[in-house]
């Protein structure tokens, strides 16, 4: 596929690793040429200094033949003119990142001509509240429009799942559920077989019916809801998320240090209470009752402060800690801090684009992506195909059926009814499927059969 | 920083594709019928030799491919001593050169395109050598490296470095995203316009399909050697003086040009900025010499001038260096405008070599900025070239650029003066001084030129040297050919320090 990307900030260096891994033709366009210097130096891709914007910038780059053009420009309008103007000059799709509440209402309500708009503040919020959903989740994912759940759990003492061989999950749930991939405490990623056992400390991807999640939470850790959430830092995802957990009945408490800050935030948000003060401030943290709280959510601009944060919240007893980190470097020294999740704006946003790239990327043989969400540090996939009538292995029983080495397929879903396939379930055309695999860059259903 | 592992596989890489180019000459030793010479024998050893080296480097790929700029250099400066050294070992077996020193300065020369021999009887060579000694001007002329990447199968970004440290000029520009296909779009170029030129000589009664050929593919590396002793001379004819001079030029234009050209942007190519100034220095020395040999009565009228001064002045400032007449016998002020040609030599990303027309440019436009500045000290000034404004990176790294020549030049004078003993009686009448001499030689080589003046001129040749000086000069040509920075770094202990 040829793609522009305009903006080679960290969201476009992020996301041109990710699209030039895939072997994409790739065209990087911004302004400062020291940008572009080290991302030729990097990635195998062309780099043009200009103004995304600018017609012969544009030309240079070759906009008539593109098939995405991504804006990721620090700047709103400025990533929505780009992709305006790449649409009027032949680019096939656009995905501009727009990040203001308003700009992103308006150009989601009429048809003014963008492919995609991408607003990470409001996915990493979404991302958040899935997360806080359930106590004993790090972080749930929804496939095929939210019927399927795939949820992200530590085996902890009292989760109960400790010790437990996978083929006897059946008799110890209520409800079905596959365990889809396990990564040990060492670092290695496994895709369990029926003998497999899981050990304490192991994360674990479960793939699920989505109304049957909550009964799984429950079986595993108690019932135990999220009752109160403290948020530190009042900025945009701050925002999204207070009222996304609003909705969910959750009481959320806001730090903010900006008093300006703090009067919008209680206009937009009446059920929040927003407390004006210095979320580094400890005494005003255990004051505002940092001890009662079940999760605590840093989302301050310093990573740093973020990581600091979430450890002290940790320490005094929050149930659930979730940082925002962007720098990549402190992903591994955070692996066994005791923060349970890390989340990155740059990273989702990435994730994104490269995943609607992948779903774009012309015909495929057997079915195409429809949606790709990476787990265990990107080191598995899981992705949701479409089946097609050129799918090798129609209608024949799964046990028959060659797959590839450390593939899964985690779920069949016909007519809109979910199943966990066994060994005598088939695949028919029109069916979606879930496939969890550890192997790269897959991108057609045939690639996962041998 | 090293990646050893990965530089072993790619000059691995390049063993192979080097024994792969030389079956050519060692089929021709066949149908040649060269059984008198040891050539077959030579070719063979050598290919066999290659094979054994190469395969065992190649056959498992590194699990880590990553290199640092600095290991890129450092592997780009180590592949070609290694090509050269590798190249000579036919001429040496076959025993056409008997002299290894004189084998591996006539393959430097060859791969680095100046074309400066050593070799008092071309003729008397077998032509397989012959056409061997062009090849290595037509692999030089664009890049193994480059070759390398066009063949890689997936991309490696890592492998923009050894580009960068290969294709001429202050800055490397990719045509297209892919590096690969950037390296496939220059060879098909590259090609396509040998293949062109051949034809054209072809047509002319008087060129065989060898010497076609031969001569094809030294103008197209810009290297220069000839099969005949009298170089392009021997022919004596207006039309293949005239298809020699236009492609000389063309190979010394930057190859982004003909790009440009093909995908039917031939406006903006044709706006390239170096390219015009190319052109006009070109006109301005060619009207300069032409003036000079007319009024001085050397030729017999302005058009006859005009054809010589046309050959020589585009041989020497694409720094092909071809000869079709003997430029020792000119005015001084002929020596010194084609001295001044040398040095500016062809564009960026072009076969040539020289200080290149861009970085002329830029130097140029600095300088004026700079007394500007004095003019009036706090005016901002900007340097363009194409109308886009050129980085104070770039600026430094040219002027910087032009000391370390100009140092590189006066210590290789400096030793070669020191080497050189007076000239031997036999070639006393060509005697110009010793300045003149050693000044020409090691701007010829550093140039990539090839003929220098006095006795190094074109109808002379390098082979009374001292082998001190020979080795000097094949510095000199690898630095010139690889733009100074991989060469030097050779000798900067901290570049070898192996990655982890």
């Amino acid at each position: 596929m040829r793609i522009i990307v305009v903006g080679a900030g960290n969201v476009g260096k992020e996301l041109v690793s990710r699209l030039s891994k895939e072997g994409h033709d790739i065209v990087v366009v911004d302004s400062s040429e020291k940008r572009l210097k080290e991302f030729i130096d990097r990635h195998d891709v062309m780099g043009i200094s200009g103004n995304g914007a600018d017609f012969d910038v544009l030309e240079e780059a070759g906009v008539n033949t593109a098939d995405l053009f991504v804006a990721c420009t620090p700047r709103d309008e400025l990533n929505i003119l780009c992709s305006l103007v790449a649409k009027k000059l032949g680019a096939k799709d656009t995905v501009a990142r727009v990040r203001s509440p308003e700009y992103f209402e308006l150009f989601k309500e009429h048809d003014l001509g963008l492919s995609v708009m991408v607003n990470p503040e409001f996915e990493m919020a979404r991302e958040i509240a899935s997360a806080l959903k359930y106590l004993s989740a790090i972080r749930i994912e929804t496939f095929a429009g939210g019927k399927v759940s795939l949820a992200e759990v530590k085996v902890t003492a009292e989760s109960g799942l400790g010790g437990l061989e996978l083929k006897n999950l059946k008799s110890r749930f209520s409800v079905k559920l596959l365990v889809c991939a396990v990564e040990r405490e060492d670092g290695n990623v496994y895709i369990p077989r029926g003998n497999f056992t899981l050990k304490e400390r192991d994360t674990v991807y479960v793939v699920t019916d989505s109304g049957d999640i909550g009964t799984f939470f429950k079986e595993i850790a108690g019932a135990r809801l999220m009752k109160r959430v403290m948020i530190a830092g009042g900025g945009r995802i701050s925002y999204y998320l207070a009222r996304a957990l609003g909705k969910m009945g959750v009481k959320v408490k806001i730090i903010e240090s900006d008093e300006q800050k703090c009067k919008v935030l209680s206009e937009e948000l009446p059920k929040a209470e927003i407390i004006f003060g210095d979320a580094s401030d400890h005494e005003l943290l255990l004051e505002e009752g940092l001890k009662r709280t079940d999760a605590f959510v840093s989302l301050c601009t310093l990573d740093e402060q973020n990581i600091i944060l979430s450890l002290y919240a940790r320490e005094k007893g929050a149930k659930k800690v979730i940082a925002r980190v962007e720098k990549s470097t402190y992903y591994e020294l955070l692996q066994d801090s005791g923060v349970d999740s890390i989340v990155s704006s740059k990273a989702i946003t990435a994730d994104l684009i490269a995943r609607y790239a992948r779903s774009r990327s012309g015909a495929r043989s057997g079915g195409s992506v429809k949606k790709l969400i990476r787990i265990m540090n990107d080191r598995a996939e899981t992705l949701e195909f479409n089946v097609e009538s050129s799918f090798k292995a129609l209608d024949t029983p799964l046990k028959d059926v060659q797959l590839q080495d450390n593939v899964l397929i985690a779920t069949i879903i016909r007519d809109g009814e979910v199943f966990i396939p066994d060994g005598d379930s088939v695949i028919k055309q029109g069916d979606s499927v879930l496939a969890v695999t550890t192997n790269e860059y897959t991108d057609e259903l045939n690639d996962l059969v041998k | 920083m090293m990646n050893y592992r990965m530089t072993a596989y790619i000059l691995g890489s390049i063993a192979v594709i080097t024994a792969a180019l030389m079956t050519v000459p060692f089929i021709m030793t066949f149908g040649f019928r060269e059984d008198y010479a040891s050539t077959t024998f030579a070719f063979g050893l050598t290919i066999v030799l290659l094979l054994a080296v190469g395969i065992p480097c190649i056959v498992k790929k590194p699990q880590n491919t990553h290199i640092t700029s600095s290991c890129g250099f450092v592997t780009v400066a180590l592949a070609w001593i290694l090509m050269s050294i590798v190249g000579a070992i036919p001429l040496c077996a076959s025993g056409v050169i008997p002299n290894f020193v004189d084998c591996f300065f006539e393959m430097v020369s060859g791969f680095t395109t100046t074309g400066a021999t050593i070799m008092t009887n071309i003729e008397g060579a077998p032509n397989s050598m012959l056409f061997w000694r062009s090849m290595t001007h037509w692999i030089g002329g664009m890049g193994i490296l480059v070759f390398v990447v066009a063949l890689l199968p997936k991309s490696n970004p890592a492998v923009v470095h050894l580009m960068k440290a290969e294709v001429p000029g202050p800055e490397f520009g990719k045509l297209v995203s892919k590096l690969r296909f950037t390296a496939r779009i220059l060879y098909c170029i590259y090609l396509a316009l040998t293949v062109l030129e051949v034809v054209l000589l072809v047509a002319s009664p008087k060129m065989t399909l060898f010497d076609a050929v031969v001569h094809s593919m030294s103008t197209a590396g810009t290297g220069g050697f000839s099969n005949k002793n009298l170089s392009v001379g021997y022919f004596n004819d207006v039309y293949i003086d005239i298809v020699i001079t236009v492609f000389m030029m063309l190979f010394a234009t930057n190859f982004n040009v003909f790009y440009f050209v093909l995908i039917g942007h031939v406006s903006a190519a044709l706006r390239n900025e170096e390219l015009r100034t190319m052109f006009i220095i070109f006109g301005f020395a060619t009207l300069a010499i032409t003036l000079s040999l007319t009024l001085n009565g050397i030729y017999e009228n302005f058009w006859v001038s005009l054809r010589y001064a046309a050959f020589q002045t585009a041989s020497l400032m694409s720094t092909t260096g071809f000869a079709t007449a003997d430029f020792n016998n000119w005015p001084t002020l002929c020596h010194i405008l084609l001295l001044g040609v040398m040095f500016v030599g062809g564009s960026a990303g072009s076969t040539a070599g020289g200080l290149k027309v861009s970085r002329i440019i830029i130097g140029a436009k600095s300088s004026f900025v700079s007394m500007k500045k004095a003019y009036s000290p706090r005016g901002v000034f900007t340097v363009k070239l194409d109308g886009r404004p050129v980085s104070d990176d770039l600026r430094l790294s040219v002027a910087n650029y032009f000391v370390a020549y100009f140092f590189i030049t006066v210590i290789s004078l400096i030793l070669i003066s020191l080497a050189e003993p007076t000239l031997p009686p036999s070639l006393q009448a060509a005697d110009s001084g010793w300045f003149v001499e050693n000044f020409s030689a090691v701007a010829t080589c550093i140039n990539n030129v090839g003929p220098g003046l006095g006795s190094f001129g074109p109808m002379y040749n390098f082979a009374h040297m001292t082998y001190f000086s020979k080795l000097v000069l094949c510095f000199d040509m690898l630095a010139g050919r690889l733009e100074i920075v991989p060469m030097l770094l050779l000798f900067y202990p901290k570049a070898w320090v192996p990655a982890k």
